[in-house]
């Protein structure tokens, strides 16, 4: 189990490693490289020999390697040409934005999705459970964007029932007592996070049912069955407690969906989050901040993987390695 | 953009040929059970009326897409006899913008969809059959290439590229899409590959790719032919997401996903400017998705659990 484990978080750190080879390597692709020689201002190449010393253009690849590397553990990620700030310091106010969205849409997207799922396989070949199936459909069909505009038109704009964008009320936030700034952050989070987590529900609930039914067919359902349990007891204690193992690895599956939605949705709704600064940052090429925000996306989804596998170890032995 | 045309017009007559050869080895058996699955027939139903509308584009289109009508007395116009969907900020009639926009939304999916299930399948089976090394590297490439989240992955390489055309997108969408498919192609073919028709094949003196290309492949068509619905709805609307962002398909050439964008602005004024390409997308999402779940039931019996 340790050797494993060991294994497991060496192999998380090997991919991240490669994805940071890899951006360094797209950041040395970009055109435009500053103080190449036949750009389209000519400058005096001495000027242009002392430039590229001074940040470290001069040196072989490798070396620049070493330096992006020594650079990133301590956390520099150059500096942002939009924002004219260092990318950590805008990093560090968006990523707990992107991670309470997260959670959120993630809370929503297991809740509905596991106990629509199961109730359509409890009732399945029944019509609510074709009419569930037909409206699961069309809700992992939706592009969270435009969920997330329609959202914003019905429920932010025609009854008011929530603000239409932004983390906090830009006024009265400062003013407002503890539970009301709690209150506050919770209204401004319900449509960005209904948006990720309906369309997550969407597909969890198809894969919750697919589960349930092959729980609901296996010998230990007949025999809870055959003892005379009631079929509630039966239905969750039995089934579901078992078709859930096979969701733990949706949990895995679910983190890429939401960054890449969080993009999308963030701009939507005016969210001050990690997807909207990749957004903002790709609108205008600031390819620093692009290539952070990946990075940070792609950790968080390794992170997330690995997650999943050692709860999948520690909630079903038969998978646990020894 | 006659390209991703064409394209989309050789795809689906390779894909539907693949597909009618499949079940025609067991021909009553496999529509049926096409066809059981609920809603798969409604979705190529609708499919092919979007495939239509999308290459009749001129002749179904009452407008050119980007003509611009009476800009005082039709901006924001909502739908009417006249025009059926209303019309847009810039007096443009958004039903010819839809009809016109299905060919570059569904073009740009089909083409990355194609580009993916190709390298996706070559890959896959090159790591399955090949194994030891090659294996190794592709596998490793794949779990790195699924690490990074779609959209960061395309965002980095716009960042540092310049800004593509639609046929550009579409590559550059199919290459950076392909590691799933490889994934479950491995999966299939090292069960393939322990069959006694594969060690005939062999035995008979078959160059690996030939075996590959005759005798591995076809018998996956299944996990290929499903991967590949799936991979043209999920291209569609990552095509869109990109647009919505300001980097996929430039205006004024219409794509569903910059008209939603172009109408963002326009949300409260003209409400449908921005729901009815949206609404468009979802369809022909759904309908692969029905597409996808039907063909899985009636290619492959064995995972025949999708209608329950």
């Amino acid at each position: 189990m340790t050797l494993w484990l060991v294994r497991r978080v060496l192999a998380a750190i090997a991919i991240v490693f490669a994805v940071v080879t890899l951006i360094f390597f797209a950041i040395h692709a970009a055109p435009g490289t500053p103080f190449l020689p036949g750009g389209d201002r000519h400058l005096d190449p001495v000027l242009v020999a002392s430039l590229r010393a001074r940040f470290g253009l001069d040196q072989p690849l490798p070396m620049q390697f070493a330096h992006y590397l020594s650079a990133l553990v301590r956390g520099d990620m150059g500096e942002s040409f939009r924002l004219q700030l260092p990318v950590k310091d805008a990093l560090a106010a968006a990523i707990p934005n992107t991670v309470l969205l997260a959670a959120a849409a993630l809370t929503i997207d297991f809740l509905l999705g596991i106990v629509i799922g199961a109730w359509q396989a409890a009732r399945a070949r029944e019509g609510s459970d074709a009419a569930l199936t037909a409206v699961m459909l069309f809700g992992y069909s939706l592009p969270t964007f435009w969920l997330g505009l329609v959202l914003l038109l019905l429920l932010g704009d025609w009854i008011h029932l929530f603000p239409i964008g932004g983390a906090i009320d830009p006024v009265f936030h400062g003013s407002m007592s503890l539970g009301g700034r709690v209150l506050d952050r919770l209204r401004h989070l319900a449509l960005p996070a209904l948006t990720l987590g309906l369309v997550g529900a969407a597909g969890t609930a198809r894969f919750q049912r697919a589960a349930m039914l092959n729980a609901l067919e296996r010998a230990f359902v007949r025999t809870a069955r055959a003892k005379g349990l009631a079929e509630p007891v039966v239905l969750i204690r039995h089934a579901l407690s078992n078709a859930l193992l096979p969701t733990i690895t949706l949990l895995g599956l679910a983190l890429p969906f939401l960054l890449t939605g969080s993009v999308v949705v963030e701009t939507v709704f005016a969210w001050p989050g990690m997807g909207k600064l990749a957004a903002d940052a790709i609108a205008s090429r600031d390819y620093p901040m692009v290539m952070a925000t990946a990075l940070v996306a792609s950790i968080m989804v390794v992170i997330g993987n690995l997650f999943a596998d050692l709860l999948y170890a520690a909630a079903d032995p038969r998978v646990r390695p020894t | 953009m006659t390209i991703a045309n064409w394209v989309l017009v050789l795809i689906l007559a390779v894909l539907s040929a693949l597909v009618v050869r499949r079940l025609e080895r067991r021909p009553e058996e496999g529509w049926r059970r096409f066809f059981n699955y609920p809603g798969s027939g409604i979705g190529l139903g609708a499919l092919i009326f979007v495939i239509a509308l999308a290459v009749l584009a001129p002749l179904i289109a009452p407008y050119r897409p980007s003509l611009q009508l009476d800009i005082v007395a039709l901006q924001n116009r909502p739908p009417s006899w006249a025009h059926i969907l209303g019309t847009d900020l810039f007096a443009r009639d958004l039903w010819s913008r839809i009809v016109y926009g299905a060919r570059i939304s569904l073009g740009v999916g089909a083409l990355a969809a194609l580009v993916t299930v190709v390298i996706g399948a070559a890959a896959g089976a090159a790591a399955g059959y090949f194994g030891a090394a090659t294996e190794s590297v592709l596998m490793r490439l794949v779990d790195i290439g699924l690490a990074i989240p779609r959209i960061f992955m395309v965002l980095i390489v716009i960042a540092v590229g310049r800004q593509l055309g639609a046929t550009g997108l579409a590559l550059l969408l199919g290459l950076t899409g392909w590691f799933a498919t490889a994934r479950l192609v491995r999966a299939d073919v090292l069960v393939l590959r322990e069959e006694s028709f594969i060690e005939a094949a062999r035995a008979l003196g078959a160059r690996p790719w030939r075996v590959i290309a005759r005798h591995l492949l076809p018998n996956a068509a299944a996990t290929l032919i499903v991967s590949a619905a799936l991979a043209v709805a999920n291209m569609m609307l990552l095509e869109a997401g990109l647009s919505f962002l300001g980097v996929g398909v430039q205006p004024p050439t219409p794509s569903w996903g910059n008209m939603i964008a172009d109408a963002r602005d326009q949300l409260t004024a003209a409400p449908w400017s921005s729901i009815f390409p949206g609404l468009a997308l979802t369809v022909v999402v759904m309908a692969l998705h029905a597409v996808a779940d039907g063909a899985r039931d009636a290619l492959d019996p064995r995972q025949g659990q999708a209608a329950g």
